[in-house]
């Protein structure tokens, strides 16, 4: 798979810092680059999630695409940030991860392009140390 | 009204030698010979873009047809096909006298392992960068389901039984062959805790339906209702879509229901996301009634053309209603469920005996 430079740039605010987009207004919250809340037209905020949570549930990814081969098996956890947000996102440095495991974010390699050598990076989570 | 007035498909299963516009072709070729010209074509695929590095097949598909009808191509991730349904239905209600529904897909072009990255597709940028699937995504709402309801890896495995014994008499379905409990059971796991035999199997294939406003001996109504794409802003227990699509719809009883059931999981959510089931119960209803859901199979044993299916569903449909399908015998009102990635939008139809 290709990796697109202007797609990680823009990527970016999530993917290294969980940065989302808040409306003041109505509290909906989007994950992207747009300047106003598409539901009430308020001008959306940058806020960044908290970078500890628990797993509420994982599972273990055998069959996993073709560009995650060299990551295989994988975990993918549904993680409840401190606030109560909530994202999914990779496991990293766990063997067996369990329900209510307390996990923090760390920036780690996601992808590397087959044709060019790009490497990807976003925050995946690993136990709290 | 609406009216479905023909409907045939094309066997599920690995075909080498067939693209996506010959299998739509084969399809389409004899119901319009049997019905009428359309006036217009709405064509369901998704994933042949990835298999076939072609974007342009309903285009292809109707210069080959030789007709000079409207053509649309309609997609809407594994949910195209009853997108494809309930845009046809509002092209009748319009004013069009007949509208050709026809959804074509193909996942086998290459070794399994790409459709499993081209499935990923269906999953929203930020949820997907780390490798998470189309069955990851199950995987998360099977453990979230079976820990709130108590649900057992037995009881989970009794979906494929069902499904694997339905098919068996269905000529066009994928996998014709009964399976026991502890083959399910001891399957290779997918993605924790899911295993082969809760998984769709890969499919190519090809159904069409001819919709008209002229009076035939099936009635079709849709309804459809969309929620939310990303995974980790929802309840996976449940499909918010499909509960809302089945509130429009306002059909209270059926004779006999297709669900989209990618995995195992996702059709015990959709029975009581479309309030058949109780929370947490529909494993019962299962036990109770199993040759009047997916009686074709499922996407489990039928199979699962991505962006095909929900075609396939209502060509089942008519099939139940006009002569029988498979064990369930003749019927005379059938509920299909399509959905976009286990929810995230859900296109309902329901099939009435005039």
């Amino acid at each position: 798979m290709d990796i697109s430079p202007a797609r990680i740039w823009r990527e970016k605010p999530f993917s290294y810092r969980l940065e989302v987009l808040e409306c003041p207004k109505c509290k909906r919250r989007y994950v992207g680059n747009v300047e106003e809340c598409p539901k009430c037209g308020a001008k959306l905020e940058r806020k960044r999630l908290p970078r500890k949570g628990r797993v509420i549930a994982w599972t273990k990814v055998v069959q996993v695409p073709e560009f995650a081969e060299d990551f295989a098996p994988l975990y993918i956890g549904l993680i409840e940030l401190e606030d109560g947000s909530r994202v999914v996102a990779k496991l990293v440095d766990v063997v067996e991860p369990s329900d209510g495991m307390e996990v923090e974010a760390v920036l780690r390699r996601v992808r590397v392009d087959g044709q060019t050598g790009l490497i990807e990076y976003a925050l995946c989570f690993r136990p709290i140390l | 009204m609406v009216y479905v007035c023909g409907a045939k498909v094309y066997p599920v299963g690995r075909h080498y030698d067939k693209s996506v516009v010959d299998m739509a072709l084969e399809v389409s070729g004899p119901l319009v010979r049997e019905c009428g010209e359309p006036e217009a074509i709405v064509f369901a695929t998704y994933l042949s873009p990835f298999q076939e590095d072609f974007d342009n097949h309903a285009q292809l598909f109707a210069e080959y047809l030789g007709t000079d009808a409207e053509v649309y191509t309609v997609a809407s991730g594994d949910g195209s096909g009853g997108a494809a349904i309930s845009l046809g239905e509002k092209l009748v209600k319009a004013g069009y006298k007949r509208v050709l529904v026809v959804g074509s897909d193909k996942t086998n072009d290459f070794h399994s392992k790409h459709a499993v990255e081209q499935l990923t597709t269906l999953i929203a940028p930020y949820e997907r960068y780390y490798g998470t699937t189309y069955s990851s995504v199950h995987a998360l709402a099977a453990r979230l389901y079976m820990k709130r309801f108590n649900l057992s890896r037995e009881e989970l495995s009794q979906w494929a039984v069902v499904m694997h014994s339905n098919a068996i008499d269905v000529p066009h379905a994928q996998l014709r062959f009964p399976v026991k409990i502890e083959k399910v059971c001891s399957s290779n796991v997918i993605s924790e805790p899911l295993r082969l035999l809760d998984a769709h199997p890969f499919s190519d294939g090809a159904a069409a339906v001819m919709l008209t406003s002229e009076s035939s001996p099936v009635e079709l109504r849709t309804a459809s209702a969309s929620s939310k794409l990303t995974v980790a802003n929802r309840d996976l227990t449940f499909m918010d879509s499909t509960y809302k699509a089945m509130k429009k719809l306002g059909v209270d009883g059926v004779d006999a229901v297709e669900v989209h059931d990618a995995f195992s999981i996702a059709g015990l959510i959709a029975l009581e996301s479309l309030g058949l089931a109780e929370r947490g119960k529909a494993i019962e209803l299962l036990n109770e009634r199993p040759k009047e859901i997916n009686p074709s199979g499922g996407l489990k044993a039928r199979g699962h053309p991505i962006g095909a299916t929900g075609v396939y569903q209502v060509a089942e449909g008519f099939s139940a209603i006009t002569e029988g399908l498979g064990r369930l015998g003749k019927v005379s009102s059938f509920l299909t469920h399509s959905t976009n990635l286990m929810g995230a939008s859900t296109y309902l139809t329901y099939l009435k005996e005039v």
